[in-house]
């Protein structure tokens, strides 16, 4: 918190703000960014991004779509609370908003929380590892000789399941 | 020192979207150029980052 004068304080919030309001610009950017990368993605399918997209379940499958809606939900989350941190700044010290706590809990630590929990769930570790890329190579042989598919796709999942 | 966190967190998710396209050789299908990706956005997020440390 800003320490001395009443004016001091009052330009820290306007730093504050302006600093969030810049975070919200670039993060709006980044989700168009993305979206527009996820659909030229989807409609020019290639060999890599199309490699082990066989498992059905969101929590095994390691597709590069997997990262992605692991950057949207994410990224969603991050945008709401930063928008409600933007609103609650932009009050003033005796808003609304600062001045019950429960918003800050529900739009800020829950938020945050989410976002933790679909990051390591949905862990871009799981398709930009490099060890995962070289296991992928294997799959990609056994693909293509259609032997031991199932046992390759199960070492896999237990594979992702590791940090 | 709550309000810095979404920062760094945000910086890791634009890192990720480089890091995805170059893993998947279409850096041709990216809106910004993937050389400038980080460093557009993680230029962009720092000097988020340090004003709202520095108001705060």
């Amino acid at each position: 918190m800003a320490s001395g004068t009443l004016s001091a304080m009052t330009t820290g919030e306007r730093i504050t703000i302006v600093g969030l309001a810049i975070q919200l610009v670039f993060f709006s950017v980044f989700i168009v960014t993305s979206t527009i990368f996820h659909y030229r993605m989807r409609k020019t399918p290639n060999e890599k991004s199309l490699t082990s997209s066989r498992s059905t379940s969101i929590l095994t499958s390691t597709t590069w779509e997997t990262v992605m809606i692991g950057l949207y939900i994410s990224s969603i989350l991050i945008l709401i609370r930063s928008i409600f941190r933007l609103i609650e700044y932009a009050q003033g010290n005796d808003g609304y908003l600062i001045s019950h706590e429960v918003f800050m809990y529900v739009f800020d630590s829950m938020l945050m929380f989410f976002t933790m929990v679909a990051m390591s769930i949905l862990h871009p570790s799981k398709v930009l590892s490099p060890s995962n890329t070289r296991y992928q190579h294997t799959s990609t042989i056994s693909h293509s000789s259609n032997a031991g598919l199932f046992q390759m796709e199960e070492a896999q999942g237990k594979f992702d399941s590791r940090p | 020192m709550i309000l810095l966190a979404p920062p760094l967190y945000a910086a890791s998710i634009y890192m990720t979207l480089g890091r995805l396209i170059v893993h998947l050789d279409v850096e041709n299908l990216s809106m910004v150029p993937v050389k400038w990706l980080t460093a557009i956005f993680v230029t962009g997020d720092v000097i988020a980052f340090m004003m709202q440390a520095a108001g705060k």
